[in-house]
């Protein structure tokens, strides 16, 4: 067997299978495009809504996001002049979500799409939010810092208030939606 | 009953089908179903190691447009025997510390098996591309990647991206990389190449590929490493290109129905770099012919620093083609040798073409007009068993349609690229370069969208060749469907006697179809290749067995 080794280690160190290197230092670009993880701030300005959300990714196409954070009851009222909420008409509310989002791309840039219920509690009722389409655009900007806009359309329905009588048998009123988000966050 | 009956009949036609005298045999693997989790657009050839043909398959690419996929996106290599079996096919992943490389191409040497993968360093500004095993045995990726190539684009605000590019010397010693940093725009920043030993250890390289190019426009044209490890950059050197087409417009009346299917003009040398490690100058080297345009050109490296170039020219100021050529290129004193010249003749141009496309022909000639769009594709210089050379022109013409299309009431356009792969020149060459013959293989290959079902493949036994190709053709005359026809082997003896016969009834659009570029030789008179359906949906293999005696 000893006799062995040094033909051992000849072809050891001949066979172009078994030399590697370290190679960490080409990819050591500064930040980290694949960060799984983002934390964001983010502004509602025609609804009045200012979440902070966190988002994870799973695989290159699929994240999950959850938001939460305060709602400014005057500015949720601003698309309908006619027929506000059954509410209180200022103060602050709060808002929450879980929703997936699906990149067209590869997480965490380039184009987005989510569908996703939101509940808003406001003047102490519940209002259920869908936005039956929401699209974003996502960039990194500047090594971990994300910038991203998005815009959607759906519909907010909540039980109407005692004693309002509406259509027979439906005790629910819906209003059109209109979320649009800018957001600033942290990849890591 | 009915199946019986069918398979009887079709017993009984084997006599006809082989009735030509050529005598083959296709066996055939099972055809298996792509998954979502190893689905592919395309088969590459990587080779044969030990006794196992080896294939790359290609991932799905997003066309850009609003898409979601949620197929893979990463390359297989396949291992399969020579019975079309797949042994094992593995997904190539490239991740290395926690990030993403990208796949840039694999290749076979010397019964080793390499990938290569790059990665864009922005705080760097360098793009790396490194290389690592793949174990012909088990299909594994194996853990020795390695940085191969540094490319600093600091002084390049606009870069965007590289492309890398591989060619193996002929005796497999050597491996060339050829790269070229680029903008958004696809222009070009800068070219340069490495050459590498067979175990992939540098030897040496260059920045600067277009070195010792003559002032003006140049594009590269045709890239060779030798034994030696020399490097050769043939570039198209352009008077004037104010006119030109990047691609042919097809209109919609039929072919020849506008004269922007000539995307070239007669206004183009070609130019030959010559880089070698010993010598810090490259050497420049005029490749023209007295008398004549040359219209497409290759060259055949030797270990004696003499040049083979070949190729087919026309008549000057004019693009058609009217026949091929040969010289031997001195490297040392620059002389040319053995400049032989030979016209295919008026019979041989205008022999297999139809009705109309006849009529053309003899109207362009009457004219004095050209006949003759297409660009063509030369194959490398190979040798019979019986000593002489030979080398194959094949017609190529890519251009695109505009389509008016309808969808929900409301009309737009969208743009079908369009890819014809038409005949095929066979030059054979005595030893002095003297034409011994010229034959002629007639194909009609149309096809939108996509080129992957054109082309052939090629096979030698008993100094015959062989030649596989499928056939389709514009289904009317609007060049918006393709009419898929069967596919053939046509056999060209030494004297030129040709025969052809149907390897491939015309398949269904949900059938697996031949690729028969990615055909690769398993021995004399066999061939190995892919079959892809239109559909995407599933893959196969076939191996066709050449029996001629």
């Amino acid at each position: 067997m000893k006799s062995m080794l040094p033909l051992l280690f000849f072809f050891a160190s001949t066979s172009p299978f078994l030399y590697s290197q370290d190679i960490s230092r080409y990819l050591d670009d500064g930040f980290s495009t694949k960060g799984k993880n983002m934390l964001k701030i983010a502004i509602d300005p025609l609804n009045g809504e200012l979440p902070v959300t966190f988002e994870h990714s799973f695989g290159s196409k699929f994240s999950l996001e959850v938001g939460t954070g305060p709602v400014w009851i005057d500015l949720q009222n601003r698309f309908y002049p006619d027929d506000p909420l059954q509410i209180k008409q200022t103060g602050v509310g709060f808002t929450a979500w879980v929703r997936p989002k699906v990149y067209f791309r590869t997480y965490p840039e380039k184009l987005y799409v989510s569908v996703y219920p939101k509940l808003t509690v406001m003047d102490k009722k519940l209002f259920f939010d869908v936005a039956l389409m929401n699209f974003g655009y996502q960039r990194i900007i500047l090594r971990r810092i994300v910038v991203s806009g998005e815009v959607g359309v759906g519909f907010r329905f909540y039980k109407n208030p005692p004693g309002t009588i509406y259509d027979e048998g439906f005790d629910y009123t819906t209003h059109f939606l209109l979320p649009v988000l800018i957001s600033f966050g942290y990849l890591f | 009953m009915k199946k019986w009956l069918v398979a009887l009949c079709l017993f009984l036609m084997l006599p006809f089908v082989n009735g030509q005298g050529i005598d083959f045999t296709v066996k055939s693997g099972e055809a298996t179903k792509f998954k979502m989790s190893d689905f592919s657009t395309g088969i590459h050839k990587l080779g044969m190691i030990n006794g196992n043909a080896f294939f790359q398959f290609l991932p799905y690419t997003s066309g850009g447009g609003l898409e979601i996929n949620m197929n893979v996106k990463n390359n297989f290599i396949g291992k399969f025997d020579l019975d079309n079996n797949l042994i094992k096919k593995t997904e190539i992943e490239l991740k290395q510390n926690k990030k993403d490389l990208v796949f840039e191409g694999a290749l076979a040497i010397k019964d080793q098996l390499f990938v290569f993968s790059s990665f864009q360093n922005k705080k760097e500004k360098k793009h790396f591309l490194f290389v690592q095993h793949v174990d012909p045995n088990t299909v594994e990726l194996v853990d020795n990647i390695r940085p191969v190539a540094e490319l600093s684009y600091a002084d390049f605000s606009k870069f965007d991206y590289a492309t890398f590019w591989f060619q193996v010397s002929p005796d497999s010693s050597k491996v060339l990389l050829y790269y070229s940093l680029k903008t958004k725009k696809r222009e070009i920043l800068r070219s340069g190449f490495n050459v590498y030993g067979s175990d992939l250890k540098l030897i040496w390289g260059r920045e600067d590929a277009s070195a010792c190019f003559s002032e003006g426009i140049i594009g590269f044209y045709r890239i060779k490493v030798d034994n030696a490890g020399g490097v050769y950059v043939a570039g198209q050197h352009y008077a004037d290109k104010s006119n030109y087409y990047d691609a042919a417009h097809f209109g919609s009346r039929g072919f020849f129905s506008k004269d922007t299917y000539y995307t070239d003009m007669p206004n183009y040398t070609f130019e030959l770099c010559r880089y070698t490690q010993q010598s810090p100058d490259p050497e420049n080297y005029p490749l023209a012919i007295p008398g004549k345009f040359i219209r497409s050109v290759n060259f055949s490296t030797s270990d004696k620093n003499i040049l083979t170039c070949y190729g087919v020219y026309g008549s000057p100021g004019t693009i058609s083609v009217v026949g091929s050529f040969c010289f031997d290129l001195d490297l040392d004193s620059k002389q040319t040798s053995q400049l032989v010249t030979g016209e295919f003749g008026k019979d041989l141009l205008s022999r297999g073409l139809d009705a109309e496309e006849l009529r053309r022909f003899r109207r362009s000639i009457d004219n004095k007009q050209e006949w003759d769009p297409y660009d063509y594709w030369l194959s490398d210089l190979a040798t019979r068993q019986n000593g002489d050379r030979y080398f194959i022109a094949e017609q190529v013409l890519s251009g695109y349609k505009e389509v008016t299309q309808w969808q929900g009431g409301s009309s737009y356009i969208s743009v079908q690229n369009i890819y014809l792969h038409n005949d095929l020149f066979l030059v054979s060459l005595k030893s002095d370069n003297q034409v011994r013959r010229t034959d002629k293989i007639t194909k009609r290959q149309y096809w939108v969208g996509t080129s992957r079902f054109n082309s052939y493949a090629l096979v030698e036994k008993n100094n015959n060749l062989y030649f596989l190709y499928n056939t389709f053709d514009s289904k009317d005359g609007m060049f918006t469907n393709v009419d898929i026809g069967d596919s053939y082997i046509t056999r060209v003896k030494e004297n030129g006697d040709q025969a052809k016969t149907v390897f491939k009834k015309k398949a269904d659009k949900d059938e697996p179809f031949p690729l028969m570029k990615t055909a690769i030789n398993v021995s004399e008179g066999s061939l190995m290749y892919g079959l892809f359906p239109f559909n995407n949906r599933r893959y196969q293999f076939e191996r066709i067995y050449i029996n001629d005696k």
